[in-house]
């Protein structure tokens, strides 16, 4: 039997609460959209795979709860994560606000790993606040790259998933270039060995 | 007639006797007699008329002993005739049941005697008719399987029989009494065989029908596993042995409708027949005593006028002895006289003086005489209108006398008459009364006989079609019942093939399952299967409450939107699996349920007994929740929050409205805590603005929680079942009373102190899959922190989730792990193949398909004992301390890069204002 996957990597979506990261992950998964998604309690899970080059990636992708609360919880999930993805919604300056405190979490959480900014609900100019010169200005303070999306429209989904699917790609195979790394798996508890925890985070 | 069966073999080929009513066979029936029941009229001819025939003749009760031994020689002939016939019948069971008979055509007023040739057909049940013996094709045919057998005693001398069936009653008539008979327990025997043969091989089918299911359902999963599409050939072949099934069921439903009424009527017939010999004896009773009051007056009056009589003829003596006295008298007188005159006229003086003595003397005498005479002249005439009057009384008499014997030969006749009746049903004694007189009463004798004999047969007869018919009546509902059981059974099966039948169905759709247009097709498509699959299992009452419309009763969709198609399949699945397996055990349970509160009188205020508490955990029925509910929370409050009324909720509804933060946040997730419900999906939902009440007066209750996600799940469940004040009161009760007291605080440090004590329960409890996850890194509390989280509101179908909730209001928070651990126990072989890249996506898979709550329910509370509160405690404490030594290391870190971020920051900031101002300086 072919093998089910080449590379296998888990990513994150972060951001305030309601700011549409399930919504992200529902088009990008299983291209639907509900205007309703249940609220996420501490973390819920979709599976995708693409192709890129001739390989085939399995792509893990965390949606996590965005209340405040929850950080104390989310901040395990960042173990063995490849990619995040730090959502706002382009409508709501606060949920754009508390970006830097994600990218804080983060930095906290992992030692290096690769992130896209993505400014969600792009989809109706009379309610957006977030401006795109704004947006992008931080992005740059941060290193990153800056989308504008909508999960509603479908807009800019895909072109997410593949960036951060190249990147970490990309990182991976750099890294494995410089290192004999191990073969890859997802490191979720506590209890991992400090030294798989280097190979990707 | 004869002839004809002379000349074809017939099993009824016997020497008749030769009696009246062989002759009466023989003589043609009129075409004509076209009455509805020409029968009961003849009958009441030949009984009329026998009843004329024996007032003709002045009877004699007498007994002819040469007459009853004829009957007696004549009765023994039936019987040995009878014996010869059934020992024909017996001899050949083996053969062919075939022979000519009469049949009554039924087309119209008149009806035709056709002369049928009649064969049994064994394979089929039926009575095959032809026009003639060597026809291979039949005219028609009776089912004998569904037929009843009657005939009519009064018309017994035609022969006639009729075999009924639920669409038309046949008429035939045989050559003799002895073959109607033979024809009649022939078929009976037949009947009575064909059916066993039917139930043999009806059991037998139903054993093949299984056998086939069985055959298909591996074929099934063998193409299942193939992923070919074979199963259309199979999955039609069962089809058409359930309809074959379903025909015989109909077969016996009729006819057991269609025994009935002819059961009844065959009792009636002979209830009737013997009502004949009471009445007769009662007017026999009557008639000994003189009847006639009339007479007994006469009689009196002849009495009394012959004593008047009497009384006359004395008085007539008395008065003749008194003239016989005078004139005895008159002539002593005369002497006298004589003797005197002699004297006088011896002496002249003295004649002188006795001529004046006797002058005087003769005056005297002559006025007595003539007083006298004139008195014998009245007693003359007195005398005369005596006898006269005699006369008159005797003449009187003589009538009386008269009519007395006219009464009395009207007496006679009609006791001769009642006779005669007697005569006709009374056994010989009384008969043999005419035999004396007339030759021909002999005849009629032998007939009467003949007509008793009939009367039993019929009788018997009767009996024993009764008795047939209850018993095969009996046999064919047992049978019923049995085909009924194992209809279900097949159906359940059916219903089985059909859940695979359509994972075979979506196979074929899979290519295109992301497509949209496509997914809804299939949706419709399940929903139709689903539809059919409720109408067809309508024997599983679960079934009935959930109408696969949309809903389920408490509202929840049961597909969500993003439901993939094999999810779904999975869904169909497991659910209609379980519905089959748990319909016995949850009707039981039902039933239970009722009992209880049917004893305890109870449906409100439900106290907490032990037996309570062991019911509730096997699940509160629909009808009971609510109320054991708003018991198991008033509870849980009764003892910290006394002074919680509706008042207290309405006075933080007012407080809330302040609380801008909480507001926010509950707007934003309103239509985001169940939106799979039809009661929270729109803005408009009936839920919504109780929902946000609840959570806001909630938040202000408990400012120390405010409003944390997750809590909205639980008090939209209280919703679906409670009022808003009671739903509210559910809220304090599970939030403040029942979890930890930091369960849904700033760090949730309590629920994450629960996963670690879960994890370690884990280990303990069920310790391969602990280390298989340990080995994998699979950090399996991802999963469970949400069901712990929202009390299994997240990931668990509604009917299962609301079972655990009836737990967990009744026995407080060790129900979560009592749960959790039950979910890894049952499913834990599968757990162990899952693939460490894709395992939590299917545990979630799993969890939402776990519909077998009674297994699970099992498991929780007899299969991972010991299960000590005190354990729980304990395990608690040491991990709480735990987590709230890293939460406050996890602060300080967090802080710290925040603080580092800033700093950052203002460095950037600072550096690209210096930059700035390198600029303006280099372009000063």
């Amino acid at each position: 039997m072919a093998r089910e996957y080449d590379h296998l990597f888990k990513l994150l979506i972060i951001g305030d609460t309601s700011v549409g990261k399930s919504s992200i992950l529902l088009r990008f998964a299983d291209n639907l959209f509900s205007g309703t998604y249940i609220t996420t309690i501490g973390v819920d899970f979709k599976i995708r795979t693409m192709e890129m080059n001739g390989e085939k990636i399995k792509l893990q992708i965390w949606d996590t709860a965005g209340q405040e609360r929850f950080r104390t919880i989310t901040a395990t999930y960042y173990r063995g994560t490849h990619g995040v993805i730090i959502v706002y919604d382009v409508t709501n300056a606060d949920s754009f606000n508390n970006v830097k405190r994600w990218i804080t979490e983060i930095e906290n959480n992992c030692d290096y790993v690769d992130k896209v900014l993505v400014g969600n609900k792009d989809d109706t100019p009379d309610k957006k606040v977030v401006t795109l010169t704004e947006a992008q200005r931080l992005a740059d303070s941060q290193s990153m790259t800056l989308f504008e999306t909508s999960a509603k429209e479908n807009k800019n989904i895909e072109e997410v998933f593949d960036f951060i699917t190249k990147k970490v790609l990309q990182t991976k195979k750099e890294k494995s270039s410089k290192i004999d790394t191990q073969p890859e798996g997802i490191k979720l508890r506590k209890s991992v060995p400090k030294g798989k925890k280097a190979n990707c985070c | 007639m004869d002839g004809q069966g002379q000349d074809l073999p017939s099993p009824f080929d016997i020497p008749g006797n030769s009696c009246n009513i062989r002759e009466a066979l023989t003589s043609p029936v009129s075409p004509t007699n076209s009455s509805p029941s020409p029968c009961v009229e003849q009958s009441w001819e030949i009984l009329h008329r026998n009843r004329n025939r024996s007032l003709d003749i002045d009877m004699i009760p007498n007994f002819n002993n040469m007459s009853l031994m004829e009957i007696e020689s004549g009765r023994s002939e039936i019987s040995i005739a009878a014996k010869r016939m059934s020992s024909v019948v017996t001899n050949r069971v083996e053969k062919p049941l075939c022979g000519h008979l009469l049949k009554m055509g039924n087309n119209g007023w008149i009806k035709i005697r056709k002369d049928r040739w009649f064969k049994y057909i064994p394979e089929t049940g039926r009575l095959s008719y032809f026009r003639s013996s060597t026809d291979y094709i039949p005219l028609g045919s009776i089912p004998i399987s569904e037929a009843t057998f009657t005939y009519n005693v009064d018309q017994i001398e035609k022969c006639q029989f009729q075999i009924n069936t639920a669409n038309r009653t046949y008429d035939l008539q045989a050559k003799s009494e002895q073959e109607m008979m033979g024809w009649l327990r022939e078929l009976q025997g037949k009947r009575k065989e064909f059916i066993s043969l039917e139930n043999n091989m009806l059991t037998e089918s139903v054993k093949s029908t299984m056998e086939d299911l069985e055959s298909q359902k591996k074929e099934l999963s063998l193409i299942e596993a193939d992923k070919g599409f074979k199963r259309n050939r199979g999955h039609s072949h069962s089809s058409h042995d359930f309809s074959h099934t379903q025909t015989y069921h109909d077969n016996f439903s009729g006819l057991s409708s269609m025994l009935k009424p002819h059961v009844t009527k065959s009792s009636t017939i002979f209830r009737n027949n013997s009502n004949n010999f009471p009445n007769s004896g009662s007017k026999k009773d009557g008639s000994s005593p003189w009847p006639c009051d009339k007479c007994q007056d006469y009689q009196k009056q002849i009495n009394g006028l012959k004593g008047q009589n009497d009384l006359l003829t004395q008085q007539l003596e008395d008065k003749c002895q008194v003239i016989k006295t005078l004139q005895s008298a008159m002539r002593s007188l005369d002497i006298q006289y004589r003797s005197i005159s002699a004297a006088i006229e011896s002496s002249p003086n003295a004649k002188k003086k006795l001529s004046n003595v006797s002058e005087i003397g003769t005056q005297d005498f002559s006025s007595i005489l003539q007083d006298l005479n004139e008195e014998i002249e009245i007693l003359k005439e007195e005398k005369s209108a005596c006898e006269k009057e005699n006369q008159d009384l005797q003449d009187q008499l003589q009538t009386l006398e008269e009519i007395m014997q006219a009464k009395e030969n009207v007496i006679l006749s009609l006791t001769k008459e009642i006779y005669s009746l007697e005569h006709t049903d009374k056994p010989p004694p009384v008969d043999a009364v005419l035999l004396n007189h007339e030759p021909t009463l002999q005849e009629r004798l032998y007939e009467s006989k003949q007509q008793i004999n009939a009367y039993k047969t019929n009788t018997e007869f009767m009996k024993k079609e009764v008795d047939d018919i209850l018993s095969l009546h009996k046999q064919k509902e047992e049978n019923l019942n049995l085909l009924r059981d194992q209809f279900s059974n097949l159906e359940a099966e059916h219903d089985k093939l059909k859940g695979k039948y359509l994972i075979l169905l979506k196979e074929l759709n899979k290519p295109t399952a992301c497509n949209f247009l496509d997914s809804e097709l299939l949706n419709n498509m399940l929903k139709e299967a689903l539809n059919e699959t409720r109408t067809r299992a309508s024997t599983i009452s679960i079934t009935d409450h959930l109408n696969f419309q949309e809903y389920d009763p408490y509202g929840f969709a049961y597909f969500d939107l993003e439901m993939s198609a094999e999810q779904k399949e999975v869904l169909i699945k497991a659910y209609l699996k379980t519905l089959h397996d748990n319909k016995v055990e949850e009707s039981q349970h039902n039933e239970k349920w009722n009992a209880y509160v049917h004893r305890t009188g109870r449906r409100e205020n439900f106290p907490q007994t032990k037996e309570l508490k062991d019911l509730i955990r096997f699940g509160i029925p629909q009808t009971f929740r609510k109320e054991v509910w708003k018991s198991m929370i008033k509870k849980h409050i009764a003892k910290t929050h006394i002074d919680l009324d509706e008042s207290y909720y309405k006075n933080l509804l007012e407080l809330s409205q302040g609380q801008t933060a909480a507001i926010k946040q509950v707007q934003l997730d309103l239509l985001r805590t169940l939106p799979n419900n039809k009661h929270f999906r729109r803005e408009d939902s009936d839920g919504i603005k109780k929902l946000n009440r609840v959570l806001l007066a909630f938040s202000y209750h408990n400012p120390r929680i405010g409003y944390c996600q997750g809590i909205n799940r639980i008090a939209a469940i209280l919703l679906l079942l409670l009022d808003e004040f009671d739903a509210f009161l559910g809220m304090v009760a599970i939030i403040d009373v029942i979890m930890p007291q930091d369960y849904y605080t700033d760090k949730l440090l309590d629920s994450q102190a629960d996963q670690r004590v879960f994890n370690d329960f884990l280990s303990e409890k069920i310790p391969r899959l602990a280390s298989y996850l340990q080995k994998e890194s699979l950090d399996i509390s991802l999963i469970t922190f949400n069901w712990f989280f929202t009390v299994f509101v997240d990931g668990f179908p509604p009917d299962l989730m609301f079972r655990i909730w009836d737990c967990f209001l009744s026995e407080g928070c060790k129900i979560l792990f009592r749960y959790s651990l039950a979910f890894f126990k049952m499913h834990e072989e599968k757990l162990l193949l899952f693939p460490a890249s894709a395992y939590f996506k299917l545990v979630k898979e799993l969890s939402e398909s776990t519909f077998d709550s009674r297994r699970l329910c099992h498991i929780a509370f007899y299969e991972l004992n010991p299960l000590a509160t005190r354990d729980v405690n304990r395990k608690r404490q040491m991990h709480q301390a735990d987590v709230k030594q890293e939460i406050k290391e996890m602060d300080a870190r967090r802080e710290s890069a925040l603080r580092a971020y800033k700093e950052r920051e203002t460095t950037v900031v600072r550096m690209s204002e210096l930059e700035n101002n390198e600029e303006v300086y280099n372009s000063d």
